[in-house]
């Protein structure tokens, strides 16, 4: 019982290590705070859901969720390199716009993909894929799998020419001008990649939980840029390997410190208003724990 | 060091300790458990939960005696929704009660075994929720928390008969609010009514969007839409200063200012839904049980507003009197409350 709780927190957790990964590009690699997120994440959504519902394979759907994504990343690089609109105020725009625009796209507020309607999902095709495991742990794996081979792609992707491109914009912008590379450039292809991430995130989600809200994207670089950052404090190291993995590894925790939440929080006497006070002391815990070990460490020795 | 680990180790027993203490009533298992799943804090919304279980304690199912609740909320983030479902499939609880929308399709998607029911939710079947109204065909039913809003237009009709455009203010991104404006829609294309339509993204935008109505509408209608609710006080300030009289479907909050109110209340709207619950709680299959809608009606007069926007109190009272007379022939249950001016 517990562990079918735990699968499912490690089912969303997974997914959201796909938006931590593009979230990680733009914070972290590129040094760009990218607001576009909270828009692009129910893009992803808008997009799969309205072409599943015009009878797409939910596979090909998430293509076009991704693609939708990277052209929002475009929109807002556009804004910053082309028009010189400040990092935060052209990710802002672009969010806002998308806020219509997702309305627009889908419809109406709320599209649901039940299979009462006769819609299918990567979920249910999942499902009736016949093997000797259940899909209880075989949709889990799944998931792991997909999110491993981003962060591969991912990292493959940063280690080529382009991708160090990128890497030196976010490291020092004007030294790498000065060699005559052209950061702009550097700038559109990472904030697309980012918010293709995102948007494949949301497309993804969206699948798993049955429907798209025009409301979904609330909150959502809050928790990437907290996973991203989790990550980081909890795998230690510089390299681009470990810090995706560390992006992966904070969205995870994040997810389940929130589960945690829900099932044992309101037993230490807290009610169901204080979820995110709650979430924030476990987070808090998690971070502070590798110092406290330092610190009983020290004590061991003296 | 010794001192550490003595530290360290009392407080785990403690945790330990906490822990049993705290989750054994959940695994007395002669309690019935309900698992109450609501996507924000809202007026309304713990309106219909706490309607809920107090219909359910006067029916002789008495919280922590022989029904234990676990109330989960998800503070407004969707994929918390999903996980609270995920959590209430896993500890195998006997029901779920799903408040609004988001939650109850998150409920729906995780769970085919255990009965749901579903309240606040306007649209069941546009959710995919339930296959019809009629019959769901799986272990999901509920109540609709669908506003009369043909009726309200009719209220707009009867007292101001020489209505040309009746105004409406709404968040475009609230389900609800969609499916209600375009009966709205229908209901005025119907009367010869013109449908003059502001939509806001979020409360801030009310203001404005209630501005831009002045002198386009003879009336103004705000029906169920949770933004335009919640800075009601700003529509009111518009229409109190041009003298508009405001309709609204929530008769909670007729007494900041509007005019008339026509709909049930949350409260007697969660009332309503324990009924269903014991029913299922005594064997009956959700998809035996088809989808129902409010079936009492309160309609509110607010004389002290009507006097402060010149509005004569006894043609309203006479109008209203008449109009419920109307709706009683037809079968609705409506009570007239009034509220008198200073």
């Amino acid at each position: 019982m517990l562990l079918s709780f735990v699968l499912h927190s490690l089912e969303e957790g997974f997914l959201f290590a796909i938006l931590a990964l593009g979230v990680y590009i733009t914070f972290r690699v590129l040094n760009f705070p990218d607001l576009t997120v909270d828009g692009s994440y129910p893009l992803g959504a808008a997009v799969a859901a309205v072409l599943i519902v015009r009878g797409m394979n939910p596979f090909s759907a998430l293509l076009f969720s991704a693609l939708a994504g990277g052209l929002a990343g475009l929109l807002t690089a556009f804004l910053h390199t082309k028009l010189k609109i400040t990092p935060l105020l052209a990710g802002i725009l672009t969010m806002i716009a998308l806020y219509s625009i997702n309305l627009r796209i889908m419809g109406r507020p709320n599209i649901s993909l039940s299979e009462y309607l006769g819609h299918r999902t990567v979920i249910t095709i999942l499902r009736e894929v016949n093997l000797p495991i259940r899909s209880e742990y075989f949709i889990p794996l799944i998931f792991f799998v997909i999110v491993m081979v981003l962060k591969e792609l991912v990292d493959l992707f940063l280690h080529t020419e382009i991708g160090l491109t990128i890497r030196a914009t976010g490291d020092n912008e004007q030294m790498i001008r000065a060699e005559g590379v052209n950061t702009d450039t550097a700038k559109l292809i990472g904030l697309s990649l980012s918010n293709a991430l995102v948007a494949l995130s949301g497309g993804l989600f969206a699948q798993y939980q049955g429907f798209a809200d025009v409301g979904m994207g609330i909150g959502m670089i809050i928790a990437g840029l907290a996973s991203v950052i989790v990550g980081q404090s909890l795998v230690r190291g510089r390299t681009v390997e470990l810090m995706t993995l560390g992006a992966i590894v904070g969205a995870i925790v994040y997810r389940l410190a929130i589960a945690m939440a829900l099932k044992w929080g309101y037993n230490f006497g807290f009610r169901p208003t204080d979820l995110k006070l709650l979430t924030a002391l476990l987070v808090i815990t998690i971070l502070s724990f590798p110092y406290l070990r330092a610190k009983v460490k020290r004590l061991e020795e003296s | 060091m010794r001192r550490v680990a003595k530290i360290v180790t009392s407080l785990c027993l403690a945790g330990v300790f906490f822990l049993s203490v705290n989750t054994f009533p959940l695994l007395a298992a002669e309690k019935i458990r309900i698992g109450i799943t609501q996507i924000l804090d809202h007026p309304a919304l713990n309106a219909v939960r706490d309607g809920f279980i107090d219909a359910m304690a006067e029916a002789g199912y008495v919280e922590g005696k022989n029904v234990v609740y676990d109330v989960q909320n998800a503070q407004g983030d969707m994929a918390t929704a999903s996980t609270i479902a995920h959590k209430f499939v896993s500890e195998n609880v006997d029901l779920i009660l799903s408040i609004a929308t988001p939650t109850s399709q998150a409920a729906v998607r995780a769970t085919d075994k255990i009965p749901i029911v579903f309240s606040a939710v306007t649209d069941p079947v546009g959710a995919g929720l339930v296959k019809s109204l009629e019959c769901s065909g799986n272990n999901v039913t509920g109540i609709s928390d669908l506003t009369p809003v043909e009726r309200q237009i009719e209220l707009i009709k009867a007292i101001v008969p020489k209505a040309k455009a009746v105004g409406t203010i709404y968040n475009a991104a609230e389900a609800n609010s969609v499916l209600t404006n375009e009966l709205a829609k229908k209901a005025c294309k119907r009367l010869g009514l013109k449908l003059e339509e502001a939509t806001v993204s979020s409360t801030a935008d009310v203001f404005l969007a209630a501005q831009s109505l002045v002198g386009k509408c003879d009336a103004i209608y705000v029906s169920t839409d949770n933004t335009t609710v919640s800075a009601l006080d700003a529509v009111i300030q518009v229409t109190t200063k041009n003298k508009i009289p405001l309709v609204l479907a929530d008769p909670t909050t007729v007494n900041k200012g509007a005019l008339l109110a026509l709909g049930f209340n949350y409260y007697a709207h969660g009332r309503e839904t324990a009924p269903i619950v014991i029913k299922i709680l005594n064997g009956t299959k959700p998809s035996d049980i088809p989808v129902r809608f409010a079936k009492e009606l309160e309609l509110w007069v607010n004389l002290d507003t009507a006097e402060k926007i010149g509005f004569s109190s006894s043609f309203l009272l006479d109008a209203c009197k008449e109009f419920a007379n109307k709706l009683r022939k037809e079968g609705v249950k409506v009570d007239i409350k009034t509220i008198e001016g200073k």
